[in-house]
């Protein structure tokens, strides 16, 4: 008897937990931002050129970073990186660890049924990438969507759900940070990667083995928007004002030049 | 003494990197190793080198913390364990029993992302790795330090009893100095498990030595470098933790006789 009523107060207890109302989020992000005067920027620091740790200062920096800093002084506040992951991009932004994300994030509908974003502001590609001595072999997209060749992609990307699209009969590994495709494609494990034609451009400048496949247009052209939570139209109001005024003062196209051309 | 400098963490160190640089060299000779990445005669190899030794800070601070935390949760519930009052063994019971079969990194994702969203709790990322590693590694503290208190013989307990002794001060001065070398080995086990385990909460953010890691490979694009870098970061943080857990076995062991 006594062990049943001893679990019956731990269950009890279980149940008193889980039922406390969760944070009600009654006012705008809008309004906390400017009351905390410091915006919240969820990013990953680990795209390259879109947010990435500069190890020397230990600060990040990219084409987002850059952005994210102009928001704020725009906004009249301080900037506050919070380092996140992409598995958990959206469990920051649904437990109100950051008031966005920003560091390269595409809009997806898989996403987007979780998370609110704001209008985009630049557009990227996915290209394949193999190793120079495989290039002979593979010339078009449909040249890897084989049987027995192995397409290797990071764990919780974009890359990850269009490469189980694109190629139905290859093997899709999902590599796990802090490995990644590329890696697999330079052991030999993997035929191919694929990722942004951002990052595809850094990785071949470090890799000089490595190489876009020449006859494979960038496809899955897509936008990329700052994820921000839902529920919050006063928020998202004001940042895609913001990015609508910033698009027609040339901003962005300003930072394209900056970080993302001739790489 | 052969067998203590054998055992000298440095040299341990020496050779594993001698090990290791064989198998490297012999294996897979197509790969051209970017060990410039660490030179120390480059400023670059030298800030990082600075910018992921720097993560030791964060590291020891995380699992200090955290040990301390589980020895007392850990003590705490042996006893409980090991009450008389019933109530008090199956709180102690379920607690071990439920943390035991969270995995560490479930437990993490939960405390600092989900923990918010239930229960309006807020932890910084700090706080909720200091918690999730306690909360784990004292469920398996509990164990050890239960396994080590029922190894004293019952004569012992029943000769301070007979004495007069209070529960308390027989726990404090006749089964606890007896438990404690049996304790030390497995709980040196626990200290090294925590000291790795602490490379999971890098997860959350925290720039301990495996997030500067990396955050170093976005930039350098050398992760065989990189984490073999972190490979002897941690090898030698442990073998000089394990060295001076077997010192203190020793002392204890000395001061038996």
């Amino acid at each position: 008897m006594k062990l049943f009523k001893c679990l019956a107060i731990h269950l009890a207890l279980c149940g008193f937990v889980l039922a406390m109302p969760a944070a009600a989020q009654t006012k705008s992000h809008l309004q906390s931002v400017l009351e905390r005067g410091t915006l919240r920027v969820g990013t990953t620091g680990d795209f390259n050129p879109m947010s990435v740790k500069d190890t020397a200062t230990n600060s990040y920096k990219g084409f987002d970073i850059e952005a994210m800093e102009q928001l704020a002084k725009d906004m009249g506040v301080k900037v506050e990186f919070v380092p996140t992951e992409w598995a958990t991009l959206i469990a920051g932004l649904t437990s109100d660890r950051y008031d966005i994300f920003a560091g390269g994030s595409s809009l997806t509908m898989a996403r987007a049924k979780t998370v609110a974003f704001t209008v985009p502001y630049i557009e990227a590609g996915t290209v394949p990438l193999v190793l120079k001595t495989n290039a002979a072999k593979v010339k078009t997209w449909a040249d890897l969507n084989k049987k027995g060749t192995t397409v290797a992609v990071l764990l919780g990307t974009v890359f990850e759900e269009q490469a189980k699209a694109v190629f139905p009969l290859a093997t899709v590994k999902s590599i796990e940070k802090p490995a990644n495709g590329y890696q697999e494609v330079l052991a030999g494990r993997a035929m191919a990667t694929i990722t942004s034609n951002i990052e595809a451009a850094t990785l071949m400048a470090t890799y000089p083995t490595l190489t876009t496949v020449v006859g494979a247009e960038p496809r899955n052209k897509r936008p990329f928007a700052y994820p921000i939570a839902q529920n919050d139209p006063t928020w998202t109001t004001f940042l895609n004002n913001w990015v609508a005024l910033k698009t027609s003062e040339g901003y962005f196209k300003a930072l394209e030049a900056k970080w993302l051309a001739a790489k | 003494m052969l067998r203590s400098s054998f055992l000298n963490p440095v040299r341990c160190c020496l050779t594993a990197a001698a090990l290791l640089s064989l198998g490297g060299c012999a294996s897979n000779s197509s790969y051209s190793w970017g060990w410039y990445v660490f030179n120390p005669a480059l400023p670059k190899g030298l800030s990082n080198i600075e910018f992921l030794i720097s993560g030791v800070g964060m590291t020891l601070a995380l699992s200090v913390t955290a040990i301390l935390i589980s020895v007392m949760m850990g003590l705490l519930l042996a006893v409980s364990l090991l009450s008389p009052y019933k109530a008090l063994r199956w709180s102690a019971r379920t607690y071990v029993e439920c943390f035991r079969a969270i995995p560490l990194l479930v437990l993490l994702l939960w405390v600092y992302y989900g923990l918010p969203v239930v229960s309006g709790l807020q932890f910084g990322a700090f706080a909720a790795g200091v918690m999730s590693l306690a909360l784990s590694d004292a469920a398996f503290e509990a164990e050890v330090f239960r396994a080590g208190l029922q190894s004293v013989a019952k004569g012992q307990r029943e000769a301070a009893e007979t004495l007069g002794l209070s529960r308390w001060s027989t726990l404090r001065y006749v089964v606890f100095p007896q438990a404690i070398r049996t304790i030390l080995p497995a709980l040196g086990n626990q200290f090294v498990y925590v000291l790795k385990m602490s490379s999971l909460v890098s997860v959350i953010g925290l720039q301990e030595f495996t997030r500067r890691a990396n955050e170093l490979n976005v930039t350098e694009y050398r992760p065989l470098e990189i984490y073999t870098f972190l490979v002897f970061e941690y090898l030698l943080l442990i073998l000089l933790a394990s060295w001076g857990v077997r010192r203190l076995e020793r002392k204890l062991a000395q001061s038996q006789h």
